[in-house]
């Protein structure tokens, strides 16, 4: 057979659309195709079998949901406090840690068990402390104090960002402490010389040279945010008390009940506001992440 | 000195619940008075009266749900790491080094998949595998997972990294593309395929939400849900640990390529 006789490019362009081509049609399949069916179901009803455009109608209908309100709440709140937690923990312990210290790697092999431990394992050990007769609640009884029921109160959150910011730390510390290692030293040196002091040196060195770090960790946070649904499933189960209601639980709900229109709809919702949040993360830091 | 012991207080506070739970596995059922949800205080005692291994031998030896469900779990993490390997990466070495038309669009694309929430593509997932008809088999929840836009996105960042001018001397060699790839960029890519494979595993070991709404038969579940509902608290201990073994053992063996692979 004649070998091809095409130009370096097209066969360049052939190569690259072949080695796409699994996960293009696999993710077009999966996820892409769906979400635009999600759009367009989420703006029209269906009333006796004729599909009609309908606006935002679905979309105030689901905002008035008490369900979706309290989920909603729970979530943000959450995402919230979670991930400036997270953050803060994570920065400060790698900039404890930027010193050449010996026995580090044990101590970031330690740190990042948290992740690497799967949350259903430690689940058992975690109600072991935090429930009602557990033994945070003895030592507190213990000492004097009343006794805390994290399941039924509003400290129920309070449970699940410390979850959250236990099994994050490690990971975030460490991506902290790559963008650090990166910063030249000179820069350092050389305010040294002209009389800088440590939080002069933080704010005017550290802090801008970590924008990507920073941008990447608000990143992974985000995404590890939204697993935080798995600890919360492990430890209360359908239908958990009201402080840890979260849009998991309230989109599950929805399914057993095939309410399609509401699960299109809240999901749309959710990802807009997700997308209002981070694209213009990624825009603005485009550059350290090799974009265009 | 002071930040040593501060790192050892940190140290075990991260150890705290893998001590507790290798801690009550090792004891008989009758020495611990704690049933989850029972209105009896836990007795916590430093160290167990007898340290028997009659958990362990339970849990091995007759509970055959609990196994089935183990396996459940590392037959559908296993398949959706090989498969996410297989295709992050020829698709990160495109998005990476190939020039085609539209890849800066279908990059678009990707990061904001990358950036749907579970939630949203949950619900995306089981419309299509509903028409499909594949709700209810294993293939509902493996064949998602495959197709991991932040899988490519890690690789894509790692191989970029990676200098063409081995590249261009293959070609002039004359490697075509498929050769190039194999013997070229797999090789340097391996701290990123290492990343991306323990992130992976970990992410659908510990899954939750896909087998609730996409496997309705509780056989089928993975032992990630079934731990925490487990009645029969004397073995859910022994079970945890087994649970732990494995990723702890992939992390054992990628630790170095995987520290090296935080980054973007």
């Amino acid at each position: 057979m004649r070998s091809m006789h095409l130009k370096p490019h097209t066969r360049e362009a052939l190569a690259g659309v072949l080695f796409v081509c699994p996960f293009a049609i696999g993710a077009a399949l999966f996820y892409a195709a769906p979400f635009v069916v999600n759009a367009i179901s989420s703006v029209t009803t269906k009333a006796g079998g004729r599909i009609s455009f309908s606006g935002i109608a679905n979309y105030t209908a689901l905002l008035r949901n008490w369900a979706f309100q309290l989920a909603m709440k729970n979530t943000l709140l959450f995402t919230a406090i979670g991930i400036s937690l997270l953050i803060i923990c994570g920065l400060g312990l790698a900039l404890l840690l930027s010193r050449p210290w010996i026995r580090l790697r044990l101590f970031r092999s330690v740190s990042l068990l948290p992740m690497i431990l799967p949350g259903a394992s430690l689940i058992l050990a975690w109600q072991l402390f935090f429930q009602d007769y557990g033994i945070i609640n003895q030592l507190l009884l213990a000492g004097g104090k009343r006794a805390i029921y994290f399941f039924d109160t509003q400290w129920g959150l309070w449970l699940i960002i410390f979850l959250y910011v236990w099994k994050n730390t490690g990971y975030i510390m460490i991506l902290f402490m790559t963008g650090l290692s990166q910063i030249p030293r000179e820069l350092y040196e050389a305010s040294l010389l002209d009389g800088a002091g440590p939080l002069r040196q933080f704010i005017r060195i550290t802090l801008p040279c970590l924008r990507p770090t920073m941008y990447l960790a608000i990143l992974v946070a985000m995404l590890n945010s939204q697993k935080i649904y798995r600890e919360v499933y492990h430890l209360a189960g359908n239908y958990p008390f009201e402080g840890i209601y979260m849009l998991q639980h309230f989109m599950n709900n929805n399914f057993d009940k095939l309410d399609y229109a509401r699960l299109s709809t809240a999901a749309m919702l959710y990802s807009l506001l997700l997308f209002v949040v981070l694209v213009p993360l990624f825009y603005m830091e485009r550059k350290s992440f090799d974009l265009g | 000195m002071g930040i040593y012991i501060f790192l050892c207080v940190l140290a075990f506070v991260f150890l705290i619940p893998l001590l507790l739970t290798i801690h009550y596995s090792l004891m008989l059922p009758s020495e611990y008075t704690v049933m989850i949800g029972n209105n009896a205080y836990t007795t916590f005692t430093f160290i167990p009266e007898h340290a028997t291994l009659v958990q362990y031998a339970k849990a091995l030896l007759s509970s055959l749900d609990a196994l089935r469900m183990f396996w459940n779990a590392f037959g559908m993490t296993f398949a959706i790491v090989v498969g996410q390997v297989c295709v992050c990466t020829m698709a990160a070495y495109a998005f990476a080094h190939l020039r085609f038309w539209g890849r800066d669009f279908l990059f678009m694309i990707l990061v904001g998949l990358m950036l749907l929430p579970p939630q949203a593509t949950l619900v995306s997932n089981f419309v299509v595998l509903n028409k499909i008809g594949l709700v209810g088999h294993y293939a509902s929840v493996i064949l998602p997972g495959i197709f991991s836009a932040f899988g490519v996105c890690i690789l894509r960042a790692f191989m970029r990294t990676i200098p063409t001018t081995c590249v261009e001397a293959a070609n002039m060699d004359g490697a075509g593309f498929a050769r190039v790839f194999i013997s070229i960029i797999l090789p340097q890519a391996r701290p990123g395929i290492a990343s991306l494979a323990l992130l992976c595993f970990i992410d659908n070991w510990n899954m939750v939400e896909q087998p609730l709404i996409l496997l309705r038969d509780t056989a089928k579940y993975p032992l990630s849900i079934y731990i925490s509902r487990m009645t029969d608290t004397g073995i859910a201990f022994a079970f945890a640990i087994i649970y732990m073994i494995p990723p702890l053992l992939l992390y054992l063996y990628v630790q170095d390529d995987f520290v090296k692979g935080i980054r973007l």
